[in-house]
């Protein structure tokens, strides 16, 4: 006889498995895609015929710890001066951001820099916000967005223009992103074997297997006309990136992967800091989910399996896991037992191997990534930092309802930066 | 000639549906099939009322299995139903009589025209005596209280709260088997006059009742083997929860001693807090513990599955009886007996444990529990729970055959070792020497698994004094016929035979399946997966050394 217990955890056990062999066919495919990368030849100096006009967009509230690091970083970029337009958002900013930019803007008289300063009433409602305003005075045929804590490298910005110049299908090229800080502490140093693996299985993966990606909120370019034809981005987004390319889909375009254009970018060091941004992520993955999925689908293709998958690991995947987790601690303590038959201990270790083996792979396509300091991080993430997802989903999923219930608007909370 | 077969054929089919339709309507004999036809004995039992007034005990089921030892089919009948010439069609009829309420006219008739054995128990004989007087003997009233009964030379102190009918025998006038005693007069407690015989005191509990067991020897004629009586020590409610250290101890000492034993095993375990069930399998030293005791001398009983219904510790519970209403469980009884023994079958044989026989928990079991159970066990142990009017239980002194409740029933009658009891020894040997009146009897009491094994050495050792042979369980024919497992015994050897495979639900046959293809998946994934990473690392040493 089976009991309410065996029914949770085959639905845990089924779950977490088609998650975990999806991620698996996902790193085979990021894997895939990485040696086609590491194959194609490009040639970023000839293969771009008539450089297109780019304005690069810097939304900035508060930023003073690292905006001038971001701004010479984007200066420095190799691509012609006349042809790329920088437009700052130093948006509300209570502390000497504008101070700041206005130096590098005397300093680079010859650099195209657009500075819009707003105030409490015309801006500091959120990066989407930001953006919308300084699309407004964007020239350019094409837009480029870092986040104020960027510093791409010297040849980002070829990368991604011959990537989109080249394809007409493209309404958006987006970058890779490492970790600036990676060596600041733990923490960072997780996210940094996190935001690698994301982006080779995530990205990487999901481009190569269903031609998809999503906007990740800094260091991609997207074409001008088609931006504006979508209305900019959505301000109640939390999540404005990943919503906007739901839109760029909803177009006939796609979003493309071009892993050779880096961009570094702080990460939080605190864990408190962390939280609350993934929390806002978890956030901006409901509002998506909600906005396009329900009460009926407002997409179709593979955007609409995507969705389908953000909501399977935003729900089912994330109840899963922490059924999982209760009946192994309740079994731990002789509490519930499971009827259903088979070694789970052999299936719950070769989880566990799968986990490891895929993040590895990931960090040896990373040159100086793959080590063994990171090789034991790896070992001890999945039962550490990877479990703390498990709060942070609690938090967004009851933090997004009790905003629904009580109507309240969402907060949108920059990272801290350090 | 096709018409012909065809008709007869027709004819055969009606004839076989009138035969069933006709037996429906009748009352069964008990267990037809497994008795020897041409020497069976059915019985008419005729009876005023099943109990004494304000005691839920069912005398006349308690009657009506001590027969069963013998080779006989029963018949039951209210006396207020009985109608004229009834009983001539039975090999012999027992009346029994609870409540002096005075017999009909036909009945009465019927008596003293019968010419087979007649057995008349307890009260109402005055009525009888008084339609056919016969010489010699004289009804003198019903509150006789004797303070002795006497059998075979032997002399034990009645405890009985029940009164005599007070039979005077003049002359000779008939054999008396057994009298009783208040210490100035002598009264017949058993006497045969001519084909009648009559039993003074019904009484279904201790010596009286084992001194009519022997007697019904001479009554029904049957003579079996005396010359080897047996007795058992059973260890009691062994289950996982008890000390396993204790229980290899008093295999040891029983193994050592060269007794056989029986062990009480409760397989399973459910605990209500957390609404699971914990098993042999989940307690690998428990298991190992019970095949030890089964390889050195234990045959192992199986006492339930769990012994809980209610929120009960196992081995405190009831489990096929409402112990706490005081009455028959109201479930469906075909399947909670399916369920649980089969669970429990299954349990055991998995784990290489054979039970050959069963015990229901405190010995309580509904009609309807028994009957089911009779499907699956060829073998009772304990004593018989004779009324499902409340728990009251009869031991008896010998082994019983082929009821409409049981293949086989072996008697528990000597009590149990209670350490609180400094006297147990000597309460346990008192309940022996009762039980031994019976020519052929068969005793046993039980042992707590959790007591000191030193407490069972001395009477051991008495019985051994005693020249009294041990019942070794597994020596005898047994058989347990479980829905997936048939387990066997037979002169020693246990065998456990899988009679199909074990149907599991569905889900779980499904789930079984994809369990297997996800390890094997995995596996080639994890293979896969380390291919890459060996490659990758091989091709970082390698452009580290070209850089």
């Amino acid at each position: 006889m089976l009991k309410t217990v065996d029914y949770i955890f085959m639905y845990s056990l089924f779950s977490i498995w088609i998650l975990l062999l999806f991620n698996a066919w996902l790193a085979f495919a990021g894997h895939s895609f990485f040696k086609e990368i590491e194959e194609r030849k490009i040639d970023i100096i000839k293969g771009i015929n008539n450089y297109p006009m780019v304005s690069i967009l810097v939304p900035a509230h508060n930023e003073e710890k690292v905006i001038e690091r971001s701004i010479l970083a984007i200066l420095k970029m190799d691509y012609p001066k006349d042809k790329r337009q920088l437009i700052v958002i130093n948006d509300n900013s209570k502390d000497e951001t504008g101070i700041i930019l206005e130096e590098i803007k005397s300093k680079y008289p010859n650099e195209n820099i657009q500075i819009i300063t707003t105030d409490a009433r015309t801006g500091g409602k959120g990066k989407a916000n930001a953006l919308n305003i300084g699309l407004q005075y964007a020239t350019g045929e094409y837009v480029v967005v870092y986040d104020a804590d960027n510093t791409p490298e010297v040849m980002s910005l070829r990368y991604l223009v011959y990537e989109i110049v080249n394809s007409k299908e493209y309404g958006a090229v987006i970058g890779k992103f490492r970790t600036r800080n990676k060596d600041a502490n733990i923490l960072t140093r997780f996210i940094n074997i996190e935001t690698l693996s994301f982006q080779w299985m995530m990205q990487g993966g999901r481009w190569k297997k269903f031609g998809i990606c999503l906007l990740p909120g800094t260091n991609f370019i997207i074409r001008k006309d088609l931006l504006e034809k979508l209305g900019g981005w959505d301000t109640k987004a939390i999540a404005e990136d990943t919503e906007l390319s739901i839109r760029v889909y909803g177009n006939g375009f796609k979003i493309a992967f071009m892993p050779r254009a880096v961009s570094w970018e702080q990460e939080p060091e605190t864990f408190k800091v962390w939280f609350k941004q993934r929390t806002r992520w978890v956030k901006g993955n409901i509002y998506v989910v909600n906005k396009y999925l329900f009460p009926l689908p407002k997409c179709s293709g593979p955007i609409l399996i995507d969705l389908l998958y953000m909501f399977l690991e935003s729900f089912l995947f994330f109840f899963a896991v922490i059924f999982s987790d209760a009946v192994f601690i309740l079994g731990l303590f002789g509490i519930a037992k499971i009827s259903l038959p088979g070694n789970f201990l052999v299936i719950w270790m070769l989880a566990y191997i799968l986990f490891i083996l895929e993040i590895s792979i990931n960090l040896t396509m990373e040159k100086g990534e793959y080590n063994l300091s990171n090789f034991f991080l790896i070992v001890i993430m999945y039962l550490t930092y990877c479990q703390c997802w498990i709060i942070v989903c609690i938090s967004g999923i009851y933090s997004y309802f009790k905003d629904a219930i009580f109507k309240r608007e969402h907060t949108w909370y920059k990272t801290e930066r350090f | 000639m096709m018409c012909k077969s065809k008709i007869c054929y027709f004819v055969s089919i009606i004839l076989v549906a009138v035969f069933f339709t006709v037996s429906a309507g009748k009352p069964v004999m008990a267990q037809e099939m497994a008795k020897d036809g041409s020497s069976t004995k059915n019985v008419l039992i005729i009876y005023d009322r099943r109990n004494y007034f304000g005691f839920k005990a069912d005398e006349v089921t308690a009657i009506v299995n001590l027969l069963y030892h013998f080779n006989v089919n029963t018949e039951e009948i209210m006396a207020s139903s009985y109608k004229a010439g009834m009983m001539q069609k039975y090999d012999c009829t027992v009346y029994i009589g609870i409540s002096d309420e005075k017999l009909k006219n036909d009945l009465l008739k019927d008596i003293t025209d019968y010419k087979k054995p007649f057995l008349f128990v307890g009260k109402g004989i005055q009525y009888l005596l008084r339609y056919n007087p016969m010489e010699g003997v004289e009804f003198k009233g019903n509150n006789l209280k004797p303070v002795k009964v006497k059998y075979k030379d032997r002399e034990f102190i009645l405890k009985t709260e029940r009164f005599f009918q007070e039979i005077i025998l003049k002359n000779d006038a008939g054999q008396v088997f057994s009298t009783v005693s208040d210490e100035q007069s002598l009264y017949p407690y058993i006497v045969r006059l001519s084909n009648l015989w009559y039993v003074s005191c019904l009484d279904t509990q201790g010596v009286l009742f084992y001194i009519l067991a022997d007697v019904l020897h001479d009554f029904f004629e049957e003579y079996h083997d005396t010359s080897s009586p047996k007795i058992y020590v059973r260890i009691e409610d062994v289950h996982a929860e008890r000390s396993i250290e204790n229980l290899y101890k008093i295999a040891d000492y029983l193994q050592q001693e060269n007794v056989p034993y029986m062990v009480a095993l409760i397989p399973s375990f459910y605990d209500f807090k957390t609404k699971n069930i914990f098993d042999l399998k989940d307690n690998k030293r428990f298991a190992d513990c019970i095949k030890y005791m089964q390889d050195s001398g234990g045959s192992i009983v199986l006492h339930g599955y769990t012994h809980q219904i209610h929120k009960d510790m196992p081995g405190e519970g009831f489990e096929f009886w409402d112990g706490e209403k005081d009455q028959p469980l109201p479930v469906d009884m075909k399947k909670w007996v399916d369920e649980r023994i089969n669970a429990a079958i299954d349990e055991c044989t998995e784990v290489g444990i054979g039970p050959i026989a069963f015990e229901a928990p405190h010995y309580a079991a509904s009609s309807e529990a028994y009957k089911n159970l009779k499907r699956y066990f060829s073998t009772i142990i304990g004593h018989l729970q004779t009324s499902d009017r409340g728990y009251t239980t009869t031991p008896y002194p010998y082994t019983l055959h082929y009821s409409s409740l049981y293949n086989n029933l072996i008697p528990e009658n000597l009590g149990y070792v209670d350490p609180d009891d400094l006297l147990y020894k000597e309460h346990i040997f008192e309940e022996l020497e009762k039980v031994a009146i019976v020519r052929d009897y068969t005793a046993g009491f039980y042992f707590h698994s959790y007591l000191d094994p030193k407490l069972l050495e001395p009477i051991i050792v008495e019985i051994k004094k005693r020249g009294i042979d041990f019942l070794d369980l597994k020596q005898e024919n047994n058989w347990v016929k479980g829905a997936n497992y048939i387990i066997s015994s037979q002169s020693g050897n246990i065998q456990i035979e899988q009679v199909k495979t074990l149907k599991e639900p569905l889900l779980i046959r499904i789930f079984r399946r994809i369990f297997i293809v996800l390890l094997i998946l995995v596996t080639t994934i994890c293979l896969r997966l380390l291919y890459i990473f060996l490659d990758r690392r091989r091709k970082a040493k390698e452009y580290l050394f070209k850089e």
